[in-house]
């Protein structure tokens, strides 16, 4: 009998299995793109803000003047210049997605998984998900914020208000399906405890469709932030956001047309970015589709979902 | 199929329960006293304490809550201090403009991407489907409200072609009513029409790799028939699910774009009532918002039950 | 019935493109098929018979589709003729039954609608005249109640039901090839049995030559003139059902007739698997393609593509070492 080293091919299986994966990853046209912008982005709002000038810095004798060599975006109402503006609202939008990101996805992630596990509790947990759901999200995140105060801290919090059900109805799916195979009831009958299933084996394969989902509520955030800023119901002036840029150019639309275009290309090019991200990072991990695409705060409700 | 109507009409009063707690709290979770902030700095404490009384905040907060649903059921959404008047009286007045422009980006989106999705799914691949996916990830990418305004400075602005700001009540004559709202339509029509082209092509994509479809083909059916017939007939309940459950965005786009347009509609009410901190105003646009969207999502239900007689003749739940 | 046959087809090849190259899921596949003889096409999942089958409807789709060869039914070639002619044909001289029940028949029509669909789509009646001929179909194929059962939805009949319909509706214009895709593989035994009767009893009144595509040899058994086997895209044994089953030449043949479980077998005997996996359509072996999993490889089967080769006269087989086969066969076969 020859001793086969089992360690060693496996090794060599799973060195071949990333190569594999690095390949479709860079293969994929629209995940290359969209992770160069963001890439961008993440490189403006933080390298950015540190050599931008100061934001704040009001010169109203230059006020709303064209894109020159000097202020390459040209100054806003207050003479502030543009492109300061620009990149730090970069930030304060990065902030608020990867903190509604952050929040509602860990928040998302214990409700669904504790729904999918204990069913008394997901019946109250799921309608009042459901609830949530029902609200428009725009509607909502105005109601929160109008009730605590504009604040960058409040626009987070209402988001995460917003599109944590959404995540939780997708862990709570994907801990489903994985819970009714039969592997699951064979651990349980080895007398494997519940939050150890939940942690070791249910975990992982909710893992991939939350990562795509993330990336979906990432866009939207950015997209809800910007219409609660440009409402005035967001961050609150003078803090540059790229949404409340919007509402101080809609006054001088006609004058000063670049107070409109920058923010307005900033928000389109991040959000387009962050899109094909997300596509490109499902088609790599979450081929059965099991991450829900809302679209400015529209959560599609899969019908098979109500079961 | 009138068991069917019943069930779902039950399955969603929990849902509209729990809605109006959640409005209710979040108004409840304002920092600071509303009436010390109706009347203003200036107030004396006894004034201050006379308004609570009056306004009913000193009492327990389950009787508040009580009185405010019970309220609903007969139309009162409370009152408004800074406009003067009831809630309802003011969504009212300002509903018809949001709708029609609801309703017409609607129109507007459904005539342009069905047909688009149908035609990229004929051909995967082809010039059709490619240009449509390119199309429709810039159109999801694009908020409806920067469209608008976008649009405004190109057309308004730079072409002059279009009236930038401004509404024409329907009295004053359709076409003039149309005029004014034609670009916001336009502007709200594009998001959604990216995301319905979308789902028609990846429906009907489905359906014609479908069993039946391949049956129809082997009958000898001429192909505009299978596509059509066959086809799009089946897949008309998913797309129209969409389409539905979409018009809830459309709502919301809807409130955005008019502050870009200058349309008197819901928009506006909601902007004034925001910058007022008049949270009967808000707690009552939301509600009846997220409740047309509620009777929209059962509508759709219902039709749902047209199409697809599997639904319609199901004996039980 | 040795006049001209009814179908036949000379050297069919089909090639599809996918993304990782052309790929040759039938290879240079040759059989005939008289009026009323019923020839069952076997083998695994991925073996070319249900392409073979959507050639000969040329049901594939033309863009990333070729066709080779030639399909005769009746004198004329159906891989020649231009699509709206062909289309023509579909339903009319040649028919499919398609495979499972459940989603062949659209859920939102009526069974009365799609049968006067397939029958007004290749005879200029009026609707009512069609759904007398629908009614009358429904119960040839025996579907009691059938007035009632016209107007039914599909998702309201059963299986069985179900399939009687589309085979009703595959008749309906009286074809003269059937071509019947694993009629039976989604069915209840029970319900299997009588479909198959179903279809010999068709056969006897309208002398219509089927294509029974199938990788249940019971189904073949039963049911089956001659039987045709594929491997990989070839066919690999061409015989007549009762010789198939007494004298196989093929190792694949044997492979498949004694991984079928027997109620006669000892209990005791093993059931044979054939070792190894179907190789990928996109890496086929030079030489014989069955050579890597046999017992009776030579050196030759791996270097040389073996042939077709007509033995007697009714009995082919693509192998160079089917003496052997037979011989090795004789001395098992004593008991």
């Amino acid at each position: 009998m020859v001793a086969i080293d089992l360690s060693a091919s496996m090794r060599f299986e799973r060195a071949r299995e990333r190569r594999a994966l690095l390949r479709k990853m860079l293969s994929n046209g629209g995940l290359v793109v969209g992770a160069l912008i963001i890439f961008i982005i993440v490189l403006c709002a933080t390298v950015g803000v540190l050599i931008a000038p100061d934001p704040q810095f009001l010169e109203p004798a230059i006020r709303l003047q064209a894109p020159s060599p000097a202020h390459w975006f040209g100054t806003d109402g207050f003479g502030r210049a543009v492109f300061s503006r620009v990149v730090n609202g970069a930030s304060t939008s990065l902030l608020i997605g990867t903190g509604t990101m952050g929040i509602a996805g860990s928040l998302g992630l214990i409700i669904g998984l504790y729904s999918a596990y204990y069913p008394r509790a997901d019946a109250i947990l799921m309608r009042v998900c459901d609830a949530l759901m029902a609200f428009p999200a725009l509607l909502l995140a105005i109601a929160i914020t109008a009730a605590l105060g504009p604040s960058t801290w409040n626009v987070i919090i209402s988001l995460s208000v917003v599109f944590t059900p959404v995540v939780a109805r997708v862990a709570r799916a994907s801990a489903l399906s994985i819970k009714q195979q039969v592997y699951i009831d064979s651990l349980r009958a080895q007398g494997a405890r519940s939050w150890r299933i939940l942690w070791s084996n249910i975990l992982p394969n909710v893992v991939s469709p939350l990562i795509v989902q993330a990336t979906f509520i990432f866009a939207d955030s950015l997209i809800v932030e910007a219409a609660l800023s440009f409402l005035g119901a967001g961050v609150p002036a003078p803090d540059p956001s790229w949404g409340n840029m919007l509402l101080e150019g809609k006054s001088v639309l006609f004058q000063a047309w670049w107070m409109t275009v920058f923010p307005g290309a900033a928000i389109m090019l991040t959000v387009l970015g962050a899109n094909l991200l997300g596509d490109g990072l499902r088609d790599l991990l979450d081929p059965h589709q099991r991450a829900l695409r809302p679209v400015f705060g529209f959560i599609r409700r899969d019908r098979k979902d109500k079961k | 199929m009138l068991k069917y109507i019943l069930s779902r009409l039950v399955q969603t009063i929990p849902v509209l329960v729990i809605v109006a707690l959640l409005i209710f709290i979040i108004a409840r979770l304002a920092p600071g006293d509303p009436a010390a902030v109706l009347l203003g700095p200036d107030a004396t404490a006894d004034e201050v304490e006379a308004l609570r009384e009056q306004l009913g905040f000193n009492r327990p907060i389950y009787e508040q809550f009580f009185s405010w649903a019970g309220g609903l059921f007969v139309g009162n959404l409370g009152y408004s201090f800074f406009l003067q008047e009831s809630v309802s009286t003011a969504i009212g007045n300002h509903l018809l403009p949001t709708l029609s422009l609801a309703v017409l980006a609607q129109i507007l989106a459904v005539v342009v991407a069905i047909p688009a999705g149908v035609a990229a799914a004929r051909k995967p691949g082809g010039v059709a489907d490619r240009t449509l996916m390119g199309a429709s990830l810039l159109g999801i990418s694009v908020p409806s409200f920067l469209l608008g305004l976008f649009l405004a400075l190109l057309f308004a602005v730079l072409l002059r072609w279009l009236p930038v700001a401004g509404y024409a009540d329907p009295s004053e004559g359709l076409g003039k009513f149309l005029l004014y709202l034609l670009l916001p339509a336009i502007a709200l029509a594009a998001m959604q029409a990216a995301l319905l082209a979308r789902m028609t092509r990846s429906t009907m994509m489905d359906v014609l790799g479908a069993n039946y479809v391949s049956t129809a083909r082997a009958k000898g059916l001429p192909g505009g028939v299978v596509l059509y017939k066959h086809a799009f007939r089946t897949a008309i309940n998913p797309i129209l699910t969409v389409v539905g459950q979409s018009f809830g965005v459309l709502i919301t786009g809807a409130v955005v774009i008019e502050t870009v347009f200058n349309i008197p509609g819901i928009g506006q009410l909601i902007v004034l009532a925001i910058q007022r901190r008049d949270f009967d105003l808000i707690q009552g646009v939301v509600l009846v918002a997220t409740l047309m969207y509620l009777v929209l999502n059962l509508i759709v239900d219902l039709l749902y039950g047209v199409f697809d007689p599997r639904i319609r003749l199901r004996k039980a739940g | 019935m040795s006049e001209s046959p009814l179908l036949d087809v000379v050297g069919l090849t089909t090639r599809f493109a996918t993304e990782r190259g052309e790929v040759t899921a039938v290879d240079d596949v040759s059989f005939s098929i008289g009026s009323g003889e019923i020839v069952g096409l076997v083998g695994e999942s991925g073996c070319g018979k249900s392409v073979t089958a959507s050639s000969i409807m040329r049901l594939l789709d033309e863009r990333y589709t070729s066709y080779g060869g030639e399909v005769v039914l009746g004198g004329t070639d159906l891989l020649a003729l231009p699509e709206r002619r062909m289309r023509k044909e579909r339903g009319r001289s040649v028919s499919m039954v398609f495979q499972d029940p459940m989603t062949a028949l659209n859920p939102v029509y009526t069974i009365e609608n799609q049968l006067i669909e397939a029958i007004r789509a290749h005879r200029t009646i009026s609707r009512r005249e069609a759904s007398a001929i629908a009614l009358d179909l429904l119960e040839q194929v025996g579907i009691p109640d059938a007035r009632n059962r016209m107007r039914a939805y599909p998702h309201q009949l059963s299986g069985g039901m179900r399939q009687r319909v589309v085979i009703a509706m595959a008749l309906s214009s009286q074809p003269r090839l059937l071509i019947a895709d694993e009629p039976t593989t989604a069915l209840d035994v029970t319900i299997q049995a009588q479909i198959l009767e179903l279809m010999l009893a068709l056969r006897a009144e309208y002398d219509t030559g089927v294509v029974l595509i199938t990788h249940d040899l019971g189904v073949v058994a039963q049911t089956c003139d001659r039987v045709l086997v594929m491997y990989l895209g070839q066919i690999i044994e061409d015989a007549p059902v009762g010789e198939l089953f007494r004298q196989p030449y093929h190792p694949y043949t044997i492979g498949l007739l004694g991984a079928t479980p027997s109620v006669d077998a000892d209990s005791a005997d093993e059931l044979q698997v054939i070792p190894g996996r179907v190789p990928s359509l996109h890496d086929v072996p030079v030489g014989c393609r069955f050579a890597a999993r046999c017992a009776f490889a030579t050196q030759q089967c791996l270097d040389d593509p073996p042939p077709l080769e007509d033995v007697d006269g009714v009995h082919k087989v693509r192998c160079w070492n089917y003496r052997t086969v037979i011989a090795s066969q004789e001395v098992t076969h004593v008991a």
